[in-house]
């Protein structure tokens, strides 16, 4: 890979990076880790407590990117084909003609995903793993860029509907917003006085510089010894203790490709194990199963996963 | 629950003095209790313990080995005399283990597989006064003074006690229980001792007259109503150049001189034979002399001591492992202390030499029968005869006039059964033939005595050897003739024939009693041959075994401590490394741990060198160190010098003058 070609894919991180910043304050590390997972082609699953500002983060990388754009407010009584879409009967035509749904997009926000039950998140299964759907046995390819950006309270919350653990391996990463530093919220506070930013958020990046972007990450350098420091990193998971569910090959895959957008993030034409280790957590934990016993002794699958990154020497 | 202080040390002091080891002893206890003083200790995975208990095991095999191969009889007791040195390594790993306790599992093979189990819970125990339990029962078996060793016996389990007496009671209630206690124990095992010894004396007593040959004294079937009961047990057997078979052989059991009331007696002194020193089991019973057959005999020990049945003139017994061997003056021979079976070879002359002279004894006649056996002695006119026409004639007489019967009459109407035998039925088995003719020869004053034994006289060809079965006892007299003592066999030689029509042999029983007897020999003789010559190699198999075990288990999983060395730090030659930075940094007190990566390692330690740049010198350093690592085609010759450079510089100048990590407390808030 040509210097510059680095380079310019470190300028669209940063281009990025720098449109997002200008609405959310103070997420700079979640940032990166969602153009991380954007770049990779995967899909980013966002949980945190209500008014965080999750629904701000989507709509802003949404924005930045001059692509389709649709949302999907879930909610208990929503149906599948109500995400993918439907065939109705045109009496004057006397045809049924097929009324896509919102999944037919580039970009889509699954606002509040754990609102909707089990049978409604599972029309998204197919499209997020292979980018098409089937409608009346019709296979239908979705555009080439498909990205489903997630939103969802703890499932701790009252009236939500815990993923199917199908539908959360389907996502690359699951992040945790938090909450801001002081300053930032100051600054917040601020800014929306008159308008929220957002409304004058413009594109910054095309459809195409979004393909090369997605094309190059899958060209970074990664050597064998840390192809084999990630397997070790997945393989422990599922022989962990109190472990029901370990992380799939998916997830070494994720890892990987993950870990190569950071790597290009920060100009650089290989993976360093600096990489693996900040973006395991977020790749691997949410796809684990815990034993209850071991939940209700207080460890969570995080935990889990950070104790395990401490337990395997790195090649360095 | 442990032990108290200088427990251990004491009763093995009284080990070591019981068994006059005090020096073993001493060194051992002296071991155990330093760990009481020494403050080193060990933290012991299960597979240190039970490698130790392993070297017990094989300790405790090598010492039966060990011990058959020495002193076949006496292994049990050399066994339980080291049992406190076998146990010892289990004993001493847990005095200086950091639990002080041994997990249960340790001493079951199939218990060992549990420990790899993640939700494994240990079973410990503290084995110090099982320990101290065997070094008593080791000591118990140095035959010690009953009252002493009850006394240290009991000062052991009041001391043992007393840690764990109920804090309810005061000290003297407490005492004068266990003194109440200890004063009734002592009576209880004295008077079962006195008990056991009283039924053990009647129960030889019982056995002695009626089941082994009594040297003193023989009771016969004389007076006896029924039939004489035979049975073809075989009692032994013999083997000898010698025998021919359809010979027959007259084996000596017994000796008697005095005739009262249907029993033969004697009074006699025994006297013990001293086994050579070069050859324990060589028993010279007479001085060597040049002219001498050989016979070996098998006999089978049922009791304490047996009385041997011999060929005349026996010379010398070799190759008998017996504890005691003695004899009398009328050449009865009994040994006691000895296996089940017992083997001797016998030199023997087949002569009387050896008998005593006779004396008044050889000359008594019961008064009852004296009238009867001098109307006989008159009828044979044997008064002016010589002895050897007397000895021709009475065979003669009694060959003619007499059956042989196994029928008992008992008395009849006569007033002795003898006289019934010699006036009314003329008919009787050899105890009437040999009491008869001993008489008869005494009525006309040629000393005589009553001699009991076998007529060994049916070879077996199944086992290649003379066979002597109960239903063979004989009894015939022994005759001072001429200066000298002789053989004279009276009754009708008939009687091997009657009595082997009168009792079936049964094959299978003998083929029987042929496999037990090839199985003791096997046991005794040949097992003890081969252990004697080759048992020293079983040690062989049992040290590889401890050394394969020891081997195994020293492969110990070890937690990986922070700042050594990782396997994939292996520096290979020509290749460009960070050791020598990361060498340096963990001798100044910052170690890497081996998960970190070397850019989170800088960030966590960064905050201690305080105001210094060194985060400015090491990022170029790490950025061109993580190109050659972990980039497609690594550095050029030109970065590599770079690298090489800018190493050394951070090295000599930045990281030698950093401090010290002072304080402990310090690095743990760092790391």
């Amino acid at each position: 890979m040509e210097e510059s070609n680095i380079r310019w894919a470190h300028d669209i991180f940063n281009r990025l990076s720098v449109n997002i910043e200008t609405v959310i304050k103070g997420q700079k590390a979640c940032i990166r880790y969602i153009l991380a997972g954007f770049a990779s082609g995967g899909h980013i699953l966002l949980e945190d407590n209500p008014g965080t500002g999750k629904t701000t983060l989507a709509k802003a990388l949404a924005k930045s990117i001059d692509a389709d754009f649709k949302r999907i407010q879930f909610t208990p009584d929503l149906l599948p084909s109500d995400i993918l879409g439907v065939s109705v009967f045109d009496p004057s035509q006397k045809v049924f003609t097929l009324h896509k749904g919102p999944v037919f997009t580039h970009i889509l926000l699954a606002d509040e995903i754990n609102r909707a039950s089990p049978r409604t998140q599972s029309a998204l299964l197919e499209s997020m793993a292979e980018g098409q759907v089937s409608i009346d046995g019709n296979q239908l390819n979705l555009a080439g860029l498909f990205f489903v950006i997630a939103t969802q309270n703890p499932i701790e919350s009252r009236g939500t509907y815990p993923l199917p653990e199908a539908q959360m391996d389907r996502f690359a990463m699951q992040l945790q917003l938090g909450y801001i530093a002081r300053e930032d919220e100051v600054a917040v506070l601020t800014e929306q006085r008159q308008t929220h930013p957002i409304q004058t958020l413009t594109p910054c990046v095309s459809l195409e510089e979004v393909s090369r972007l997605r094309h190059m990450v899958n060209q970074v350098f990664i050597s064998r010894e840390l192809k084999e420091y990630m397997v070790d990193l997945v393989t422990a998971t599922r022989e962990a203790p109190g472990v029901l569910l370990g992380a799939s090959p998916r997830a070494s895959i994720t890892l990987m490709r993950t870990a190569s957008a950071l790597a290009l993030f920060d100009n650089q034409a290989f993976v360093t194990p600096d990489h693996i280790q900040e973006i395991a957590v977020s790749v691997i934990a949410h796809r684990l199963v815990l034993d209850s016993q071991l939940r209700f002794s207080g460890v969570t699958a995080r935990f889990l996963v950070e104790d395990i990154l401490t337990s395997i020497p790195v090649p360095v | 629950m442990k032990a108290p202080p200088f427990f251990l040390g004491a009763i093995l002091l009284f080990w070591g003095g019981q068994m006059k080891t005090l020096w073993f002893a001493l060194i051992v206890a002296v071991i155990l209790e330093s760990a009481r003083l020494v403050k080193v200790k060990f933290e012991l995975t299960p597979s240190d313990v039970n490698k130790f208990v392993d070297i017990s095991i094989i300790l405790l095999a090598g010492t039966i080995v060990m011990a058959l191969t020495i002193e076949n009889q006496k292994a049990l007791s050399i066994l339980l005399k080291w049992l406190p040195l076998i146990f010892f390594p289990i004993m001493a790993v847990q005095q200086f283990s950091t639990t002080g306790k041994i997990d249960l599992r340790s001493f079951f093979l199939g218990g060992r597989k549990k420990v790899e189990d993640l939700f494994y819970e240990p079973k410990t125990i503290d084995v110090s006064y099982i320990y101290s339990l065997f070094c008593l029962f080791s000591a118990g078996t140095a035959k010690p003074e009953g009252l002493v060793f009850y006394s240290a016996v009991s000062l052991f389990f009041t001391w043992a006690l007393w840690q764990v007496r109920s804090k309810r009671f005061s000290c003297w209630v407490w005492a004068g229980c266990i003194l109440g206690i200890l004063i009734s124990g002592y009576g209880v095992q004295k008077s079962l001792r006195m008990a056991a010894w009283t039924i053990n004396r009647w129960m030889i007593q019982y056995y002695a007259d009626y089941y082994t040959t009594n040297p003193f004294k023989t009771h016969t079937a004389l007076g006896e109503i029924g039939k004489f009961k035979l049975s073809d047990k075989i009692m032994l057997r013999a083997w000898s150049d010698a025998v021919m078979p359809g010979e027959t052989f007259l084996l000596h059991t017994a000796t008697y001189n005095k005739f009262i009331l249907s029993n033969w007696f004697i009074r006699s002194r025994f006297e013990s034979i001293v086994p050579s020193e070069d050859f324990p089991s060589l028993w010279q019973i007479h001085p060597p002399v040049n002219e001498t057959k050989k016979m070996t005999i098998y006999f089978r020990q049922g009791q304490k001591t047996i009385v041997l049945s011999l060929p005349f003139g026996v010379i010398s017994i070799s190759e008998m492992k017996v504890g005691q061997c003695e004899k009398n003056e009328l050449q009865v021979i009994r040994i006691a202390g000895g296996p089940s079976l017992i083997k001797g070879v016998v030199s023997y002359t087949g002569q009387l030499t050896y008998d005593a002279p006779p004396d008044d004894h050889d000359f008594l006649i019961p008064k009852k029968e004296k009238n009867a056996l001098a109307a006989i002695a008159a009828e044979l006119s044997l008064e002016n005869k010589s002895d050897e026409e007397i000895l021709t004639c009475i065979k003669q007489y009694f060959l003619t006039h007499y059956t042989y019967s196994l029928d008992l009459k008992g008395k009849g109407e006569a007033q002795t059964p003898l006289l019934n035998f010699l006036r009314h039925t003329k008919a009787g088995h050899c105890e009437f033939f040999a009491t008869a003719t001993a008489l008869l020869l005494r009525q006309v004053n040629i000393p005589a005595r009553y001699a009991t034994g076998y007529m060994a006289h049916e070879y077996s060809r199944l086992e290649n050897q003379l066979v002597v079965r109960k239903r063979d006892a004989h009894a015939w007299v022994k005759v001072y003739v001429d200066g000298q003592w002789k053989n004279f066999d009276t009754t009708p030689p008939s009687f091997i024939k009657i009595d082997s029509q009168n009792i079936a042999v049964s094959r299978v029983t003998d083929l029987f009693s042929f496999l037990g007897f090839k199985l003791s020999q096997l046991r005794h003789e040949t097992g003890e041959k081969l252990m004697n010559q080759y048992g020293v190699w079983l040690i062989v198999p049992l040290a590889g075994i401890l050394f394969f075990r020891l081997r195994k288990t020293n492969r110990i999983k070890r937690a990986r401590m922070p700042g050594t060395p990782g396997e994939n730090k292996k520096q290979r030659p020509g290749d460009l490394s960070f050791f020598p930075v990361e060498t340096l940094l963990s001798q100044k007190g910052f170690p890497r741990y081996p998960h970190e990566t070397y850019s989170a390692w800088f960030g966590r330690i960064d905050p201690y060198f305080g105001s210094r740049d060194i985060m400015d010198h090491l990022q170029p350093v790490l950025l061109l160190l993580n190109r050659h690592r972990f980039s497609k085609h690594g550095l050029n010759k030109q970065e590599k010098k770079k690298f090489e450079s800018c190493l050394n510089r951070l090295l000599k100048t930045v990281i030698q003058d950093l401090p010290l990590a002072q304080v402990d407390g310090d690095i743990k808030s760092v790391i």
